[in-house]
């Protein structure tokens, strides 16, 4: 593949794609087209992800912005490291994996540097992750929208604060509505395993999310 | 008919209701908790359907592109700093008070040196200067030669060195290796081997006395690199005969050996034995 070199290159062809990716729709032909050097193919394929591999990290992580970095820096890895892919399982599969390898190392990370703040007890709700220390305001509010809002949000938070190993099949499964199969593949687990894990999670949130229920 | 246990799993597997299998579905019918967890997981399955899907922004392409090419420009010239765990830091950090405080005692707990012996505590230091005291007795033909780093006590052997030579030579010599350069070496002229050590022998420090020398007390300063090692002066004349004073170490509880206990060996042909 080549490098770019200016700043020219930075915008995609946004009307114009070259005739390879007129011709070849599927996952596969694409990388195979941007590992010979067609910038336009890899860019259809950041097309296709980008929106799904955002929102599945932002469910991992509930950080937009991290969501994005972790996203592009998916999307790096798989252009650096398109000569070696293999095809012998889907190419989602091949790229969820990848975003839930660098989703958890980062969770990892800053699980390690969390320290305690003094100030936590004075944030806003939205920046704090414990959900289990704040329950549920259930008194009525006179606006829905509010209401829908904030029961978003404690799911979001809820999800949030599940251990990595149940929490990515709980979001691949329940939001990005993956198969079991192809979720063993991505997690590199058993069925039986992903469907225990699923099971298990779902029963974290009922505990969590009891005054919602 | 399922298991209360076999059911859960059914429904936890299922997509809808609808596509439950017959069995679950009898179950339910008789089973009030089952349908209790059928009608939560359908309520959690609901609440999780709500959260709306996010986007990516609109220029995450542009900024994927910028981020590539400056990774293609500077591939290896990145160097990441270690992010060590509050954890690590933290044993690390325990690791040195607790080596502090070890050497803090160890420090508190030696012996104290003695008072009125300073030479003993200059022992442990680098090289120090020495004198060697000569006197010549014209009736007896006698010299003495006297060790005096410093402040270390004298040492008195007694050499009896041939009154015929006008020119004598005096060396220093020392078991072990020598740190710095000797002050006043004016040349090597042999090395002795201290065999029944099994250490090597160390430059000899050589410094040459005039020729007239006074029949009364002569000082001859020369450089002794460690007071702690063993110790060798050979006294020689111009014609070649030669005597060597060995003097035993200064160390740390050693202040008994300065107490006039340096031995006198006299030189020979077959002092390639050693005299330690």
């Amino acid at each position: 593949m080549s490098a770019l070199s200016s700043i020219d290159e930075l915008l995609l062809p946004a009307v114009a794609q070259s005739p390879v990716v007129a011709e070849v729709s599927s996952d596969h032909g694409l990388l195979e087209a941007a590992r010979t050097g067609d910038e336009a193919a890899f860019a259809e394929l950041v097309r296709r992800y980008r929106n799904q591999i955002t929102n599945y990290v932002y469910r991992m992580t509930n950080d937009y912005d991290l969501a994005v970095d972790l996203a592009q820096e998916t999307f790096m890895r798989v252009y650096r490291a398109a000569d070696r892919y293999q095809t012998g399982y889907a190419f989602s599969t091949y790229i969820y994996r990848i975003a839930t390898n660098l989703a958890i190392s980062e969770l990892r990370r800053r699980k390690r540097r969390r320290l305690v703040s003094l100030t936590g007890f004075f944030q806003d709700r939205e920046e704090s992750d414990a959900t289990e220390l704040d329950p549920a305001d259930i008194r009525p509010l006179q606006d829905v929208t509010l209401v829908s809002e904030e029961r978003r949000a404690a799911v979001a938070r809820a999800i949030a604060t599940l251990p990595d190993k149940y929490r990515a099949p709980l979001v691949l499964r329940d939001i990005e509505e993956r198969s079991y199969e192809e979720i063993a593949g991505i997690l590199e687990l058993s069925e039986g395993t992903v469907k225990s894990r699923i099971s298990r999670a779902r029963s974290f949130l009922r505990d969590k999310l009891q005054s919602y229920l | 008919m399922l298991t209360c246990q076999q059911c859960r799993t059914e429904i936890d597997g299922a997509v809808r209701a609808e596509t439950l299998a017959a069995q679950a579905r009898e179950h339910l019918d008789v089973c009030a908790a089952c349908r209790q967890f059928q009608v939560e997981r359908r309520r959690l399955r609901t609440l999780i359907g709500e959260l709306e899907p996010v986007a990516a922004p609109p220029d995450f392409e542009f900024r994927l592109r910028a981020r590539m090419a400056a990774h293609e420009r500077a591939p290896a010239a990145r160097f990441v700093w270690p992010a060590f765990a509050p954890r690590a830091l933290g044993l690390a950090f325990a690791a040195c008070l607790i080596l502090a405080v070890a050497a803090t005692l160890r420090l508190h707990t030696q012996p104290p040196l003695p008072t009125g012996d300073p030479g003993a505590a200059q022992s442990v230091v680098g090289p120090q200067s020495a004198q060697v005291k000569i006197e010549q007795h014209n009736s007896e033909a006698t010299s003495t030669a006297s060790i005096e780093p410093n402040n270390i006590p004298i040492i008195t052997p007694t050499v009896k060195i041939p009154t015929s030579g006008q020119r004598r030579v005096l060396s220093i010599e020392q078991v072990g290796s020598l740190h710095s350069t000797p002050r006043g070496v004016l040349g090597v002229n042999e090395r002795a081997e201290s065999e029944s050590l099994g250490v090597g022998s160390a430059p000899l420090v050589t410094r040459t006395v005039a020729d007239n020398l006074p029949a009364s007390l002569s000082t001859i300063p020369l450089p002794v690199p460690n007071s702690s090692a063993p110790l060798k002066v050979t006294l020689k004349d111009m014609q070649g005969a030669a005597r060597i004073v060995s003097v035993d170490p200064v160390s740390f509880g050693a202040r008994d050996l300065l107490g006039g206990r340096a031995r006198v060996v006299p030189a020979s042909a077959t002092d390639s034995q050693g005299v330690w």
